[in-house]
């Protein structure tokens, strides 16, 4: 039996993992922590959405949700949050808490399908807590071209959806786990169809903010309740998407690796010999794990894989003390016996030693523009098609060199990298 | 000075005073010609503050370098300094500075030179309520400031004046509105008509950059305080570039996500300049730079060569700062005072009122130079010129009349209290706005939900910024960011650049998609400052930023969330 070590446990490491014991291989998983995935939105995107947006217009076309890769949709069958709509269908349309309506390939569960929803009336409860402003937000979807394309319009409501002392200020997620016990979230169905009542009009749908449920999305459950759909907006960084796909995650890689190894990788290494197999260090523990084949999904710079790390920082008088890439990853990573290293790319090209402080044009190309994506988001490690960067490791998610940083990017990557390690 | 004809009727056109600039120098002439009867009508192209101004090292010291060649300079700031703190305690902030001096060949006798010097800038120190300086021991300094290295003689210690200097022009603005000034903010100045023959002004032309709207105001006179871009806007009367010279010099500061030391600590860059790592509101400071610039005045930006230079230069006091985290750079040109054709006996002055009508432009005046701490006692004297050509009897009583806000202390913690917001917004909110607290507060006990947190980094709550929106003339969310520096923390606005652009849609009834456009602006630009000093943490928040961005916002061209998705949707 194979033996496959997987380095992160976010949507890639998850997917790699899942695969791989799919293929019959023994899986081990190493963590230090939670990375990007638990700070994503709930958008299940393949690509950025601004560029298909961009061409949906250019060639005037529907915006139709793209084939997905292979294994995908049985990887978000078996995760369990997601709602992937098949190829051919129009892609869901989400709306954002900075006030704008986006479309994604795919979805948290736990988020309104605007696409779903015929026209007509959306109902926005008023809530008083920060960041949440019903009818500005109301005011900016409906001034949103998707809103007035499909003929949505948004309706700030009075609603007492705030039930305890104090729950203006907990945070979103916290109020989301509140909405996991069923009694609460009748109350709060309740307290809907009161100001539906009062208002005497009901909406065609409703929207919230991140707050249905951090266990599983229960979205469908109060929609259920109030016998029309009902979802939350797009939030990031710290969402109560992230945290579900986070303990979707868990629960998954429960399954397959019942003791995961808790710790910081400081070394990974090919098999020295004939007779040794590739390994891994950690931080403060003195046995090397050892497996068959390796994969990376160790994040890229949000999930802290790969340092930005420029030598001028470190230098003691007016000159770099060494000469050193820009970028590095936040481990090292051994060479094969032919000499061989794995290095870090970015725009095809790998990243060198920086010329001047920080870094060759980082000044310009840091952050991305339309239809160019920037340097903070690109860099990785160099990978064939296969993501395989040396014969005994593979990258996956993040720490991919020029994938978009997507969801499925990282499941996709995630699969192929469980394939070839169990091939 | 010469003053040409005979006096001006006010009155006679629809303002007496075109103010042209709306950085320190024009809004206090504006402020002070509104004191003095004067009908004002002041343009600003970009925003208040946006130049020098805004990108100061935001102090309005006692000019302490004068001191050997020119103490009246001295002299003036320090009591000058006193003016503003009279008029808008609540704006300033004390800075103790260090000098440390190391060991070495000679260095006892500098020592005691500097001893000697700053005992002579001990006798201006009561002027501003300053203390007097204080020597101390190796041991001392290291009691007091840690991260200072190497080998010392001891170091002398000195008190200086911190000011957010956008919060002083957005003062004196409102001010000149309040006391029937017109401000136009966002509005650029596009000509300048002359009678013919005479030359003398008779009206501007201007046009609002945002809306694209034109108008012409007609005026007897004209004041151009636009610092930087001087030359440009004499060119606007016909003037020849060289009647406003000023060496335009950039400086930049680099922007630490904390306060990193108790005392503002002097060092020397690798070519001896000095320059300073300072604590400033909270966070920290180290600048400057000075390069002549003639590049794009409206679009100034730090390179990372000149962040090296201050970090390196920094570092060899305090070493710490190259492990610290940059959250930002900014940078501004400063106009500094340009030999200048006749009036060479002048140059040691750093600000001069240039009257144009030796250059066939009677009643048109450019006001050269200047700094912060003497910016009122240069519109002073800018308008005491203005007082003679209009025979106004009125004196100036910029020194004696509290700017808005500066009457009253107030308290912050009991308004916290009272408000249920966070004690450090409160205190925040007073220090921006002093007595005028007050009106935020009302705010909020109209709107209780007006008390929620926009931005968490500064703080900022909402009902400051509904407050800044309609009373202190802002168009844009950078315009609020430099009112309440709101997305100026470590997260660089992309937690609340979007929610503080639908604020400023809604109050200023623009479309909500052209706030969400602001806010992109916002971010970008923002970005733009923050790369050029990169380092590990703030490379990872920045790669978080974009995601956040690309999930809520998308990443678009100016101009382009607007455009209808067309047949994108069925």
């Amino acid at each position: 039996m194979r033996t496959v070590l997987v380095i992160g446990d976010g949507v890639a490491g998850t997917a790699a993992a899942w695969r791989a014991a799919q293929g019959g291989a023994r899986v081990k998983l190493v963590s230090a922590g939670a990375g990007a995935s638990v700070l994503g939105s709930g958008a299940v995107d393949d690509a950025p959405w601004e560029g298909l947006v961009r061409a949906a217009v250019t060639l005037g076309t529907e915006l139709r949700a793209r084939p997905l890769g292979e294994g995908v949709a049985a990887f978000a069958e078996a995760l369990g949050v997601w709602r992937l709509p098949p190829e051919g269908e129009p892609m869901p349309l989400l709306a954002t808490m900075a006030g704008r309506l986006r479309p994604a390939r795919g979805h948290d569960r736990g988020l309104l399908d605007l696409a779903a929803i015929p026209g007509g009336t959306i109902a926005v409860p008023r809530a008083d807590r920060a960041g949440w402003d019903a009818d500005s937000l109301a005011a900016a979807w409906n001034d949103d071209p998707f809103a007035r394309r499909r003929e949505l319009r948004f309706v700030a409501i009075d609603v007492a959806l705030l039930r305890f002392a104090g729950e203006q200020r907990i945070g979103d997620v916290d109020l989301a786990e509140r909405h996991d016990d069923p009694a609460r979230l009748s109350w709060l169905a309740a307290r809907f169809r009161d100001a539906f009542a009062q208002s005497r009009q009901t909406p065609s749908a409703v929207i919230v903010g991140p707050w249905l449920g951090l266990d599983a999305p229960r979205a469908e459950a109060l929609g259920g309740l109030l016998g029309l759909p009902a979802g939350e907006a797009l939030a990031s960084a710290g969402s109560a998407a992230g945290m579900r796909l986070s303990r979707a995650q868990a629960r998954l890689l429960a399954a397959i690796v019942p003791t995961p190894i808790r710790g910081r990788v400081t070394q990974v290494m090919p098999a020295e010999d004939d007779h040794d197999r590739p390994s891994i260090a950690l931080l403060d523990q003195t046995a090397r794990v050892r497996a068959d084949r390796i994969v990376l999904a160790c994040g890229g710079l949000v999930g802290g894989g790969i340092v930005y790390d420029p030598p001028e920082i470190h230098a003691g008088a007016d000159m770099p003390e060494r000469d050193a890439p820009s970028f590095r990853l936040s481990f090292e990573l051994g060479a094969t016996p032919d000499g061989e290293r794995p290095y870090l790319a970015s725009g095809g090209a790998r990243i060198g030693v920086a010329s001047s402080m920080f870094g060759p044009d980082l000044d310009l190309t840091a952050w991305p523009t339309p239809g160019r994506a920037g340097v903070l988001e690109t860099v990785g490690i160099a990978c064939d098609e296969e993501g395989v960067a040396a014969p005994y490791l593979a990258v996956a998610g993040d720490a991919v060199a020029d994938r978009p940083r997507t969801v499925l990017a990282a499941v996709s990557s995630g699969l192929r990298a469980g394939a070839w390690a169990v091939r | 000075m010469r003053s040409t004809g005979a006096p001006l009727a006010r009155g006679v056109a629809e303002v007496d005073v075109v103010v042209i600039g709306g950085g320190v120098n024009g809004v206090g002439v504006a402020r002070d010609a509104a004191m003095r009867g004067l009908k004002v009508a002041l343009f600003e192209r970009n925003d208040l503050a946006f130049g020098a101004s805004g990108n100061s090292s935001g102090m309005i010291h006692g000019g302490a370098r004068y001191l050997t060649y020119d103490p009246h300079v001295t002299e003036d700031s320090c009591r000058d300094s006193g003016h503003i703190q009279a008029i808008a305690p609540h704006l300033l902030f004390r800075i103790p500075f260090l000098m440390p001096v190391r060991a070495g060949v000679a260095r006892n006798i500098y020592f005691n030179l500097l001893d000697a010097f700053f005992e002579t800038y001990d006798r201006y120190q009561p002027l501003k309520r300053g203390k007097p300086h204080a020597v101390l021991t190796p041991d001392e300094v290291r009691t007091l400031e840690p991260g200072i290295a190497g080998e010392l003689v001891g170091a002398m210690s000195w008190d200086e004046w911190g000011i957010d200097g956008a919060r002083l022009c957005v003062a004196n603005a409102v001010d000149a509105r309040e006391r029937g000034g017109r401000v136009f903010v966002g509005h650029t100045v596009e000509a300048i008509e002359r009678r013919e023959g005479t030359g003398e002004p008779v009206a501007v032309r201007y046009r609002d950059r945002y809306t694209g709207k034109g108008g012409r105001l007609t005026t007897t006179a004209i004041v151009n305080a636009t610092g930087a871009w001087s030359p440009v806007t004499a060119s606007l009367g016909g003037m020849l570039p060289a009647h406003s010279r000023v060496r335009p010099g950039k400086g930049i500061h680099v922007v630490y996500d904390r306060r990193l030391s108790n005392y503002a600590i002097s060092a020397s860059a690798i070519d001896g300049r000095q320059i300073f790592v300072e604590p400033w509101q909270n966070m920290t400071i180290v600048g400057t730079t000075d390069d002549d610039y003639y590049g794009d005045l409206d679009n100034v930006r730090a390179t990372s060569e000149e962040v090296r230079y201050l970090v390196q230069g920094v570092a060899r006091v305090f070493p710490e700062i190259r492990a610290a985290r940059i959250i930002g750079t900014y940078a501004g040109v400063r106009p500094t005072l340009h030999a200048f054709g006749k009036n060479e006996e002048d140059l040691s002055r750093d600000h001069q009122v240039v009257d144009h009508a030796p250059h066939g432009a009677p009643n048109m005046y450019s006001m050269i130079g200047g700094k912060l701490a003497s910016y009122r006692l240069f519109a002073q004297e800018m308008v005491d010129v203005l007082a003679l050509r209009f025979d106004l009897g009125a004196h100036c009583t910029t020194h004696v009349t509290a700017l808005p806000g500066g009457d009253r202390v107030i308290d912050p913690l009991p308004l916290a209290e009272r408000t249920g917001i966070d004690a450090v917004a409160a205190r925040r909110i007073v220090y921006r706005h002093g007595a005028r607290a007050d009106r935020i507060e009302e705010r909020i006990h109209k709107r209780p939900r007006e008390a929620v947190t926009v931005c968490v980094c500064e703080p900022v709550i909402e009902a400051e910024i509904r407050y800044v929106v309609q009373n202190e003339q802002p168009r844009t969310v950078a315009d609020v960011a430099r009112r309440t520096r709101l997305g100026l923390g470590a997260c660089g606005g992309m937690r609340c650049a979007a929610r503080c652009g639908q604020i400023v849609a809604e109050e200023l009834h623009l479309a909500p998609q052209e706030g969400m456009r602001q806010a992109m602006r916002f971010l970008v630009r923002q970005s733009q400052t923050r790369v050029v000093g990169l380092g590990p943490e703030q490379a990872r928040q920045e790669a978080l930023a974009i995601a956040v961005v690309r999930a809520e916002l998308g990443i678009v061209d100016d101009g382009e969330a607007s455009e209808a998705p067309g047949s994108a949707t069925a």
